[in-house]
């Protein structure tokens, strides 16, 4: 897992059938000290996410059907839980 | 999954027959807002077209998404279409 | 997905059993902005019938394996295509029957 931040939600009408009902958001990587690192991706909503969470970004296909309850779900990129604080360094981040 | 705008086709007559039927779009990647290089992608909405913004998803997903019981060997399939007010 | 051109083969006698009866082929990428070769030629396994000088789809990953002769091989790309057209923005870049001609 990464911990990433939610940089925005994706809205989509046509979509994969399975993916209906489901809240999608973009999320960034960032390093432990809170800079954005590497590519923003797509992710499905498993933790109830909004915009500006620091999150964990899960990149299986496996979990990702565990997280979202759903043994059928096709999906590799899911938010499964929002941060509260981190500690790296020592030091303690509280992210919101 | 990856966000990307779809900028063209390609077409095969000779593939793999579980490719049949399916679309496949040039898309350009998008990443963090700025415009990368361009990949094929296969289309699992059957209603991507030229100027749409797409994601895609990738791995093993990106076969399974087209056909659960006989998935066609593509490595990258569009899942779905970003309302364009939206963007 | 990507394209690429076929240049070559190759042969391999000793090998791990369960390549045996694939065809490899030697391809260099094509980037499709230029329609121009970039990048390092690399080896992948073909199940359409390609041949030198195509312009050919390929596949990586797992789901290269996902083809009737690349089942529970141990291949990470795979050839699936002989690209005939490829249009960009309206523009036809690439047209093999009048590429051969």
């Amino acid at each position: 897992m990464k911990i990433g931040r939610v940089t925005g939600t994706v809205v989509s009408t046509i979509k994969y059938a399975d993916y209906r009902g489901y809240k999608l958001l973009k999320v960034r990587p960032i390093a432990l000290n809170g800079v954005f690192a590497g590519e923003e991706v797509v992710a499905l909503d498993a933790a109830g996410a909004g915009i500006g969470d620091t999150v964990l970004i899960n990149n299986d296909g496996g979990s990702a059907q565990l997280v979202m309850n759903d043994k059928q779900l096709i999906a590799c990129v899911t938010v499964c839980g929002v941060v509260d604080h981190y500690t790296y360094n020592g030091i303690t981040i509280h992210t919101h | 999954m990856f966000i990307g705008r779809v900028e063209g086709t390609v077409v095969c007559t000779i593939k793999t027959p579980t490719l049949e039927g399916i679309k496949l779009l040039i898309v350009r990647r998008i990443v963090n807002g700025e415009p990368k290089g361009l990949v094929i992608a296969a289309d699992a909405t059957r209603l991507a077209g030229l100027g749409d913004t797409v994601y895609m998803i990738g791995r093993k997903e990106a076969a399974l998404m087209l056909d659960l019981k006989a998935p066609p060997p593509s490595d990258l399939t569009i899942a779905g279409i970003i309302d364009p007010e939206t963007l | 997905m990507q394209l690429a051109r076929v240049i070559g083969s190759v042969v391999s006698t000793r090998k791990s059993e369960r390549l045996k009866g694939l065809k490899l082929l030697v391809a260099v990428p094509i980037d499709m902005d230029t329609m121009q070769e970039k990048g390092a030629p690399f080896v992948t396994v073909d199940t359409v019938g390609a041949g030198e000088g195509e312009i050919i789809m390929w596949a990586g990953g797992s789901s290269s394996r996902q083809t009737d002769l690349t089942t529970g091989k141990p291949v990470d790309s795979a050839i699936i295509g002989i690209v005939d057209f490829v249009d960009i923005a309206g523009q036809r870049v690439y047209d093999k029957g009048r590429s051969e001609k």
